[in-house]
């Protein structure tokens, strides 16, 4: 890819790559390592892309799939469980810890697909065809994340 | 407040901690050809010698390492993306040993009992990410409940195994404190990690110069030592094992090795070293492999890589020494911080360098080179400092112009026209000051107020991309094409 392309693409989306991976994972520093390993291959990508969401989606494929790749991967597996609990980062307000706190804490399969819904705002069908799975299964995890948020969180968490 | 909106208030404070620059791929890219260049000779001598050392027969192939039961993985499509409730059936193979050792008979095992158990994920889900209670003696297996707990110890004392009691990560510089001096010069270990008893696993990069990858041969790989009496649950997933070509050699230390050359983009190197077994798993074979950038390889390749590694370095095998590898990984990481970006210091002090590869004391000679030949009204010289194709706009009409010669015929009414203006944005009277220049992150630089746009090219060489005022302008036609 050009380098202008390449470092507009850092610039727009860098953030969105590194928050789907620390969702899938779990972990700032494998987080990180996703995102340079996913501009990587972006940096390596020869076909053209027809727009910015062609951009965006391609680009939150190839993390989700690299991130589902790691997670398989039997080399990193055995590791997680030994790995310190991270920092949490600083907030404008406590409720905004506590939600990152909460939501860190939920399995892996809840968080992605709270992300790609709450932040990304992905359809539930998009998120199904993103993910490899069906829109029920998407629509379950999405209700059951919700409800654990709600118990943990309280008021700051609306019903929906 | 919405959900969606404290979700993301939220979460748009959490960013990443490092810098992704085009430029540190690019070295990086650079910087391997560099040294590929370096090992191609040496590699290639390597490898002539060990093919005349092939071993014909008896050896233990490929099959004497399957596993009983292939396991089911997810079908995914063309683009990569998991098809809903499709699976398929691959072969997997055992990171301990050949298959009728008890370090993989109790493998298979704990496998069959792990497919079997937890099936919906309904145990798992429901535990999270809370604490288990089974940490302290099984932290470094997959067991979250007293069933799992009472069948692993059941597998490990019908085998005379242990568990793993202790793990560390091994930074890219530790591995000859950590193991020994066993690979050579072409290979490069990455990070990765050690077990209490020895066993040690880490992904590689190593340059090759020999057959098909002569002039341009980095593959990867990943490199695993199981020292045996020790349970351990690793299995690797090696798609169809019935495709893959096989035969026995001996590296040039005298390692009797086993070699499968995948008809894709697999391969496997296996040696049996008597208190340990290694398996690398090669991520590129007959196809190669854009995922990780390898190029195909042949037999040449793969004894080549089976002969970077000085096996018998390995064995016997040893405990490692926490302590010194602790301390080794620190001093690595005080370095790294000495040099967060691979770059020069100059270099990582300077923003201009960071967002369009140019350093600021460059793009300032090539401003006053231009200012100079605005100055001399050396036309055609003007003209050639752009990078072409371009496209003129002037109130007159729009022009394209695909070489110097063909933006001369423009120049009265656009540079010709502005030119005292220009000079006088970018000298300066009495005598020469630094110009300002600034850069906006499109990989572009600016000076003169933002007249003028200049940047690198494909041919690496500095051209101007645009000069524009409010009454004409010279852009790039069809877009930017840099470098």
């Amino acid at each position: 890819m050009e380098r202008t392309q390449f470092n507009n693409a850092v610039e727009q989306f860098q953030s969105m790559v590194y928050r789907t991976a620390l969702h899938a994972l779990g972990n700032p520093q494998d987080a990180d390592d996703a995102a340079q390993e996913v501009f990587f291959r972006l940096f390596r990508e020869k076909k053209p892309f027809e727009g910015q969401e062609h951009l965006r989606r391609w680009l939150l494929r190839v993390t989700v799939n690299y991130c589902r790749d790691v997670l398989k991967s039997p080399w990193r597996k055995r590791r997680a469980s030994l790995e310190e609990v991270p920092e949490t980062p600083v907030f404008d307000r406590s409720e905004q810890a506590c939600l990152y706190r909460e939501v860190m804490a939920l399995p892996e399969k809840y968080r992605t697909v709270l992300y790609l819904f709450y932040y990304e705002e992905l359809t539930v069908r998009e998120i199904g065809e993103l993910l490899g799975l069906k829109q029920s299964a998407v629509t379950t995890r999405l209700s059951r994340a919700r409800e654990r948020l709600k118990e943990k969180l309280g008021e700051a968490w609306q019903n929906e | 407040m919405s959900n969606r909106n404290f979700y993301q208030e939220t979460f748009s404070q959490v960013r990443g901690s490092r810098d992704i620059r085009w430029e540190d791929y690019q070295m990086m890219r650079r910087r391997a050809a560099g040294k590929r260049l370096a090992v191609i000779a040496a590699a290639a001598a390597l490898a002539a010698a060990l093919s005349g050392l092939a071993v014909a027969a008896n050896f233990f192939g490929l099959g004497d390492l399957l596993l009983p039961e292939q396991g089911s993985v997810n079908v995914t499509d063309e683009n990569g993306v998991v098809v809903p409730g499709e699976y398929e059936y691959k072969d997997f193979v055992s990171l301990s040993g050949w298959s009728d050792t008890p370090e993989s008979q109790a493998l298979a095992e704990w496998q069959a009992f792990q497919e079997s158990y937890d099936r919906d994920g309904a145990i798992i889900g429901a535990i999270g990410n809370a604490p288990t209670g089974f940490e302290e003696r099984y932290g470094n297996y997959l067991v979250y409940t007293q069933e799992m707990a009472d069948r692993l110890e059941e597998i490990i004392a019908k085998y005379n195994l242990k568990l793993h009691t202790r793990m560390e990560v091994v930074l890219p510089e530790t591995w000859p404190l950590a193991v020994g001096d066993f690979f050579r010069e072409n290979v490069t270990p990455w990070s990765g990690y050690i077990y209490e008893n020895g066993t040690f696993r880490f992904d590689g990069g190593a340059e090759l110069g020999a057959g098909e990858l002569k002039g341009y041969g980095t593959i990867e790989y990943q490199f695993s030592r199981s020292v045996k009496g020790t349970f351990d649950d690793v299995a690797l997933n090696v798609g169809d094992l019935s495709g893959f070509e096989e035969w026995g050699c001996q590296t040039t230390d005298g390692t009797p090795v086993t070699l499968g050359l995948g008809p894709r983009n697999r391969s496997l190197i296996l040696a049996d070293l008597g208190d340990s077994f290694i398996l690398i798993n090669v991520l590129t074979g007959r196809e190669g492999d854009d995922t990780f950038s390898s190029g195909p390889i042949g037999r040449e390749e793969l004894e080549e890589l089976a002969d970077s590694f000085n096996f018998s370095a390995l064995t016997p095998a040893r405990a490692p020494d926490f302590d010194g590898i602790a301390a080794a990984n620190t001093r690595y990481m005080e370095e790294l911080e000495r040099q967060p970006l691979e770059v020069t210091p100059e270099e990582s002090k300077d923003p201009l360098y960071t967002r369009t590869g140019i350093q600021t004391g460059t793009a300032r000679d090539f401003v006053l080179l231009l200012a100079e030949r605005l100055k001399d009204g050396d036309r055609q010289a003007v003209a050639e400092l752009f990078a072409y194709p371009v496209q003129i706009e002037t109130a007159g009409g729009a022009y394209a112009a695909g070489t110097p010669e063909e933006l001369l015929e423009h120049y009265d009414e656009t540079i010709g026209e502005g030119v005292q203006g220009l000079i006088a944005d970018m000298t300066w009277d009495p005598e020469p000051l630094p110009p300002e220049i600034f850069s906006d992150g499109s990989g572009l630089a600016s000076a003169a107020n933002g007249t003028v746009w200049f940047g690198l090219t494909e041919e690496a060489v500095i051209r101007i991309f645009t000069l524009q005022t409010d009454q004409w302008s010279i852009r790039p036609a069809g877009g930017i094409t840099q470098g």
